[in-house]
């Protein structure tokens, strides 16, 4: 019988990205238990849908989060377009594409820098995110921030890119090919890295359909489930796009398939730009919104739900949105119990934990 | 073996130079399209308050009787919604952020029937103006019951109101 | 007489001197650090700026009783450190860095925080890692030189290096655990990014916490000594030969920081005795034949 402790973990902590706290249950530094709580960034974002019109709340359903910031705004785009039988142009669907894969590119070079960090490789964390900055410029040159992007409005988008400028960033997106290849290859060729990756956090694949853990968390596990294979309204169709699995179901397989990702994302990108039409970028709104819907999106972190409802006025009466962390802090939990302490923080990193986006 | 396999890069960005900007020692370089902060000209603003009630974070205070248009550059979020539904179209968004200050204060721009546009500067939670704001005879509408007054703390804002770069 | 007074003044030196070229050394080790990772760096004074902001910083200490032995961690490295300095007994020097570590563990159990408990754990198992090869330091120079004494040591007919290859290799490998950076970084990092928040030291601020920066200045100067026993020998020019290894051992100590990631207490033990018993005892037994 080991030294029983329970260890505070987060959710003021320097290797959690977000607040999330964790009750650990530690024998000697073997973990027995994990006992989650969560609420610590509960903002009130989706009461505050009946206060704001439904044209105006785009701008608070991209503040849920920093990370995937692009993505809710889409999502609520979506929605409610949805709902209200609106047909955006073509041109427009391609660039909330294009802006949602460089946002996957940079929520995951983000997240490698993080599981550097955590595995106490600084230099590592520093290179990724120098990478980063550069699909931040992208952002900042066609959107106007770099991280809020305040791009998507009901009825398609705000500014267009022009196609000089879209080849201008294929271009740049052609040129980080070599220098990712450069900072990723190290996860899975430097021993201490790999050591502190492979067989960790095992989550097998019938743990994984239990749970119910979405996005490269399941991936991971030897389950295809990526949303962009089947989404019919999207252009994903047209883009050459197979979902990144492997099976080896440890922090090692998730790291991979973030990093095929990437490049599989950079891959979309231009290919969607070679494909993009010309055309508007947008078509006005008319009318409210009456009714229910829900739309899909497959977020960096895994597969998100936004249901909306309204009843014919300017404000909508419910936005709920599910998020992969959601479904993916379960199979945390399930992941942690039985690991060494120094293991937890590659555990909780290794689901892409955006708590934010799970507490609104 | 693979150990030390990112001794290559390492010692490579011993030799190059750092990637990091020098703000604020140097002045930042910020794109053309960037949203910084919301500008207005004021003289040919109408009152119609189109902008006050379309901002998410209502950030922007139209005062029809007394022509006067204020704004919380701290609660701002920058979306340009205001500036989209202008229907005069005399917002724009300015490619340079809000310059940070130790107070929270709203900017008001007043409309002249002269041809200079006043500026004032007030300062919520009651605190009087200093007295080297280059407000003309109008005072700001915001009311600014001088309770407590605090010397000197406030620093002051240079005159936006012609659209200089620089804040 | 004049050898001792010699030797006294290195001793006052030391005692002097250390903390600044400690904090000197640091400052360049963050430097360094940053350009490898394409950044600016902070200054070259900013150690010094940090313990003075410590010093001024309000003290919230659960146990009060570790103030007490993270004073006598600063004390027994100072004390180890004059030993060295003075060319006193090499094993007299190793025993009494022990005794430091020592003290450090106790006054991490002092405070009742899981963190600086696991934290002491591993200071625990690290110290079991290091130790058997800071002891084979000691007796391979009996065994290439005959006496324990440092000052003969350092006159000797030759350096160190050329009859302990192997120990010197097991020295540089252990380095890395004393001084506090990757892969051996478990107990207590440079850096607070790790599931122990900052480990040994988590419950320390204020005065003892600057405290704890200090020692680990005089410690670092005094194993850099370690390093330099190496190359010197009765030529006048070894020392240049000694500082230019010390350079070198540091540099290369930064370099694998930034190359490789914190590895688990498991994996420490394992490797830390491998390394010992292949370069380190080894190179003794060929010594004991060479006899």
């Amino acid at each position: 019988m080991g030294k029983h402790t329970v260890v505070p973990f987060g959710p003021q902590h320097p290797v959690l990205p977000e607040p999330i706290h964790l009750d650990l249950e530690l024998d000697d530094e073997k973990v027995v238990r994990a006992i989650p709580s969560i609420g610590y960034i509960h903002r009130g974002l989706e009461k505050l849908v009946e206060k704001r019109e439904f044209k105006e709340y785009v701008f608070i359903a991209e503040r849920i989060c920093g990370i995937c910031a692009f993505g809710h705004g889409w999502g609520y785009c979506k929605s409610v377009e949805g709902l209200m039988n609106i047909e955006i142009p073509l041109r427009a669907k391609y660039l909330r594409t294009i802006w949602h894969e460089l946002s996957r590119i940079h929520s995951h070079l983000l997240w490698l820098g993080l599981m550097a960090d955590g595995m106490g490789f600084e230099s590592l964390f520093m290179h990724s995110w120098r990478l980063r900055e550069k699909v931040l410029d992208i952002f900042e040159k066609t959107t106007g921030g770099r991280v809020i992007f305040s791009a998507c409005k009901i009825g398609g988008v705000r500014r267009d890119i022009e196609d000089s400028e879209l080849h201008g960033i294929a271009e740049i997106l052609r040129g980080m090919r070599d220098e990712v290849r450069e900072i990723t290859d190290i996860f899975f060729k430097e021993p201490t890295s790999v050591s502190r990756l492979k067989d960790v956090g095992i989550l097998s694949k019938e743990a994984a359909v239990a749970t119910c853990a979405v996005g490269p968390m399941v991936r991971a596990s030897g389950i295809p489930l990526d949303y962009r294979v089947a989404d019919t309204s999207g252009v994903y169709r047209e883009l050459n796009f197979t979902p990144v699995t492997t099976d080896t179901c440890d922090c090692y397989g998730r790291c991979w398939v973030r990093v095929q990702e990437i490049f599989a994302s950079l891959d979309m990108i231009c290919q969607a730009i070679e494909k993009i039409p010309a055309g508007d970028i947008a078509v006005p709104v008319k009318g409210n919104p009456n009714g229910e819907y829900f739309a899909r999106l497959e977020q960096p972190r895994g597969e998100a739900f936004y249901y909306v409802k309204g009843n014919n006025t300017t404000h909508l009466t419910r936005f709920r949105v599910r998020t992969p962390t959601n479904m993916n802090l379960p199979a945390m939990v399930e992941a942690l119990k039985g690991c060494d302490y120094a293991d937890v923080p590659m555990i909780v990193l290794t689901i892409d934990p955006c708590i934010s986006c799970t507490e609104r | 073996m693979g150990y030390l396999s990112f001794a290559g890069t390492i010692l490579g960005g011993l030799f190059k130079k750092p990637v990091t900007t020098q703000y604020p020692l140097k002045p930042a370089v910020l794109p053309e399209e960037l949203r910084g902060r919301v500008l207005i000209d004021i003289q040919r603003c109408i009152s119609c308050g189109m902008c006050m009630r379309k901002c998410p974070a209502g950030a922007i205070v139209v005062d029809r009787s007394a022509k006067s248009w204020s704004i919380n550059r701290f609660a701002c979020v920058q979306c340009a919604t205001c500036v989209d539904n202008c229907p005069v179209k005399c917002l724009r968004m300015e490619p340079q952020y809000a310059a940070p200050g130790t107070v929270k204060q709203n900017e008001t721009f007043v409309k002249q029937a002269a041809a200079q546009p006043a500026v004032a500067v007030t300062l919520v939670k009651g605190v009087t103006p200093t007295a080297s704001a280059p407000a003309t005879g109008t005072q700001a509408a915001a009311a600014s019951a001088a309770t407590a007054a605090k010397t000197a703390a406030a620093p002051q804002t240079t005159p936006p109101g012609d659209g200089a770069g620089h804040a | 007489m004049s050898e001792l007074m010699n030797n006294l003044l290195f001793g006052i030196a030391y005692l002097i001197l250390a903390p600044v070229v400690g904090g000197l050394l640091a400052g360049c080790d963050r430097i360094i650090t940053a350009r490898m990772q394409r950044r600016v760096g902070p200054p070259l004074l900013q150690p010094f700026y940090d313990v003075l902001k410590l010093t001024e910083k309000q003290e919230i200490a659960v146990n009060l009783i570790q103030d007490f032995y993270v004073g006598g961690f600063l004390l027994f490295v100072m004390i180890s450190g004059i030993f060295f300095f003075t060319r006193g007994d090499i094993l007299l020097v190793v025993f009494t860095l022990t005794l430091a570590s020592v003290c450090l563990i106790v006054a991490a159990y002092s405070s009742n925080s899981p963190y600086s408990q696991i934290g002491a754990e591993r200071e625990l198992i690290q110290t079991m890692s290091y130790e058997p090869m800071l002891l084979m330091v000691a007796i391979g120079f009996y065994l290439a030189t005959g006496t324990f004494s440092l000052s003969e040591i350092m006159h000797g007919h030759a350096a160190g290096i050329i009859f302990l290859p192997g120990v010197f290799l097991g020295l540089v490998y252990i380095l890395g655990i004393k001084f506090r950076k990757s892969p051996f970084d478990l107990a207590m990092s440079h850096h607070a990014h790790q599931e122990l928040i900052k480990g040994t030291v988590t419950e320390f601020s204020g005065k003892t916490l600057a405290m704890v920066e200090v020692a680990h200045w005089y410690e670092n100067i005094f194993l850099l000594g370690f390093v330099y026993l190496f190359f010197v020998w009765s030529a006048g020019w070894s020392i240049l030969l000694g500082l230019l290894a010390c350079a070198v051992v540091f540099f290369f100590e930064i370099l694998v920081d930034n190359c490789c990631s914190r590895i688990k207490w498991q994996a420490l033990l394992k490797s830390t005795w491998l390394v010992s018993l292949v370069a380190g005892f080894i190179n003794l037994l060929i010594l004991m034949y060479m006899r």
